[in-house]
């Protein structure tokens, strides 16, 4: 009977399972598979699976639309933005984590709460500073407006991970005689991988598919990045729904990259603590 | 020569009113195995990380080798430390966790092997040095805390705790190879636990602190024979002193002590005139469990001995001894004797006790200061 009971058990979990990952993936199956295949085809079936794969459509997509200078900027500037991002939180979360300052608390209350509003209320008065100091339309001011916008929660994400490693440690080596910065570089920073981990592939993710900031702060198409490049892919080929969904998965391949990448190293940082 | 000195030190935290240690003025001699022995938040570990270098000191001089160390950092003080928790860095290797505190130090790569493979000799570390600290036993984890201090060769080595995430069989194996490296090395050795079987059986000197205060210092068996205030008693010995309020009063030959409503005890070997100031008051009478018998024991035969009618309350049968709770008519606590593996003492019997009188400690009840000991 308990057999029974298992299997069935096992039954209606692996159901709930296949479901649940066929209503997550599903949309993005559909749009892979409409990356490979031609427009006619999509209109008359549009569900089916590839009659034959069309990866040329990705050449095109590339060379015709401006996709490589899209692309381009993109990485430049998620990947400048991250890793400043990274650096510069890091170093301040294990400030935070381990000197014990007047302050301390609030500087860290003051950094979260500014998590609180939507980053939108500061659009106006960025977009003033940033004509200003001649950043506007500049990859440089998208940049710094990437790193201020992302601070505040990797310094937060990886203070409360740094604050957890054990204090005998930092002890131990500067007993040893390393210095403040030999320490952060040789314990902090390795011993925090999955918790940097897990930062920086939300800020990869973030970044690359930002699109409010860039939209509003970038004005020249040469200068332009992925999120706005599709947008205007979109306009350019209103009906081409192929050349669409090949555009968008373009655009989606760094991430998956990225999160293969660093996912072994986020799930730890997420279930840091839950095991001694 | 690594004599550490602790003049009048002192320790306020930041936020915090009272010290959390007051005043300790300690010489620890060179080559000495000093236990700093007292309950959580007494202060202990503090006093430890004073001498480290990683807590700064608020009053008082610490010097190591006559030089003053209050503003010396902490990788200037020829000190090594083995932490509670180990402190083992866990993305390094064994082999790379016992030489990351050479390499800082500038020793040569071929010194660093050779004093990395000596240690792990040493401690019986050889076939683990490939391996992180994950994948080693508690006992393995200790010995390469204790070999990453090894290495380094320091004057002074200081312990916070280090058995006390150790099973008990274990740390009664690394108490004695921690025992025996100690005799190897000659270097001086400061050793912080709160378990005093370890502090009696490894220590040269135990110091005994109680809320920031350094209470007593001395050889084992002198601490324990030679409590100097009831903090004392009550905290060495497993069980505890007995302790009771008793009136001191004037016999014909003498003084004795009356427990309760109970009878006068004559208290044999002791100096009237030096209990004078206390006869007709108050004091706290103790009593060590291993002093009360079931039966007259042999040293006291032929003499006047002491006994009273208790009932047994709790019964531990222990194997190699019986500890039992016991309770007597005029005496509101309850008092705990060790007895004789043989007793057959059960719960609910009626016992008579007999008491070695010399054996009784008289302490002031203000100042909980001893006033007399009994014999040792």
């Amino acid at each position: 009977m308990d057999v029974v009971l298992r299997r069935w058990k096992q039954i209606v979990l692996m159901a709930v399972l296949s479901l649940y990952t066929a209503y997550a993936a599903g949309p993005f199956v559909w749009v892979a598979m409409m990356s490979l295949r031609e427009t006619p085809q999509i209109m008359d079936h549009p569900y089916r699976f590839p009659e034959a794969f069309h990866f040329e459509k990705f050449w095109i997509a590339w060379t015709e639309s401006n996709y490589d200078i899209y692309f381009f900027n993109s990485v430049i500037v998620t990947s400048v933005a991250v890793l400043a991002v990274t650096v510069i939180g890091s170093m301040a979360a294990h400030c935070l984590a381990r000197f014990r300052f007047p302050g301390n608390r609030v500087v860290l209350f003051v950094i979260f709460s500014t998590l609180i509003f939507p980053p939108q209320i500061v659009m106006i008065s960025l977009f003033q500073v940033l004509v200003e100091y001649g950043l506007f339309d500049t990859r440089l001011g998208l940049i710094l407006v990437y790193i201020a916008l992302q601070l505040p929660l990797t310094v937060y994400i990886l203070e409360g991970f740094f604050s957890r490693l054990p204090q005998d440690l930092f002890d131990a080596a500067r007993m040893d005689g390393y210095s403040n910065f030999e320490i952060f570089w040789r314990l902090t920073l390795p011993m925090g991988l999955p918790a940097i981990a897990t930062t920086v592939i939300l800020n990869f993710i973030h970044m690359w598919n930002e699109f409010l900031f860039a939209v509003v702060l970038i004005a020249d198409d040469s200068k332009r990045t992925l999120p706005l490049g599709i947008q205007k892919f979109y306009g350019d080929r209103l009906e081409d729904v192929g050349m669409i969904a090949t555009g968008v998965m373009i655009s989606v391949i760094p991430v998956i990259i990225v999160y293969v990448f660093f996912s072994e190293k986020m799930i730890q940082g997420m279930t840091a603590g839950a095991v001694k | 020569m690594a004599v550490v000195t602790l003049d009048e030190v002192s320790k306020r935290y930041p936020g915090s009113e009272d010290l959390a240690v007051q005043s300790m003025t300690l010489t620890i001699a060179d080559g000495e195995f000093v236990v700093l022995l007292g309950p959580s938040g007494c202060g202990k570990s503090t006093a430890l990380r004073m001498i480290a270098g990683l807590e700064s000191i608020t009053a008082g001089e610490l010097s190591i080798g006559g030089k003053i160390m209050n503003t010396v950092p902490a990788k200037d003080r020829d000190i090594a430390m083995v932490f509670q928790s180990y402190a083992l860095y866990p993305h390094m290797s064994v082999a790379d966790n016992l030489a990351f505190g050479l390499r800082r130090r500038g020793v040569p790569r071929d010194q660093i092997a050779s004093r990395v493979k000596t240690a792990a000799g040493m401690l019986g570390l050889a076939g683990f040095l490939g391996r992180k600290p994950h994948a080693l036993s508690g006992g393995q984890r200790q010995r390469v805390a204790l070999g990453r201090a090894i290495v380094r060769d320091p004057e002074v080595f200081l312990f916070d705790e280090p058995l006390s995430n150790l099973d008990a069989a274990l740390r009664v194996s690394t108490r004695n190879e921690l025992v025996k490296l100690h005799q190897r090395l000659g270097a001086t050795m400061v050793y912080v636990t709160h378990d005093q079987v370890e502090a009696m059986t490894m220590g040269q000197r135990i110091c005994i602190m109680n809320q920031g205060r350094l209470v007593q210092v001395g050889e084992p068996l002198e601490v324990y024979r030679y409590p100097a205030e009831t903090f004392v008693a009550r905290f060495l010995g497993n069980p505890p002193m007995n302790l009771f309020p008793a009136l001191l009063e004037a016999m014909d030959e003498g003084v004795g002590v009356r427990v309760g409503g109970g009878e006068l005890l004559r208290l044999p070997n002791v100096d009237p005139a030096a209990l004078a100031s206390h006869v007709g008051k108050t004091v706290i009478f103790g009593i060590r469990p291993e002093d009360l018998y079931e039966h007259t024991p042999r040293h006291l035969e032929g003499e006047p001995s002491v006994s009273f009618e208790a009932r047994v309350s709790t019964v531990e049968a222990l194997g190699a001894e019986t500890l039992v709770v016991l309770e007597t008519e005029g005496v509101e606590d309850v008092f705990r004797a060790r007895l004789g593996r043989e007793s057959k003492a059960r719960v609910g019997d009626q016992v008579t006790v007999f008491m070695d009188t010399h054996a009784v400690h008289l302490f002031d009840p203000q100042s909980t200061k001893a006033i007399v000991h009994g014999r040792a």
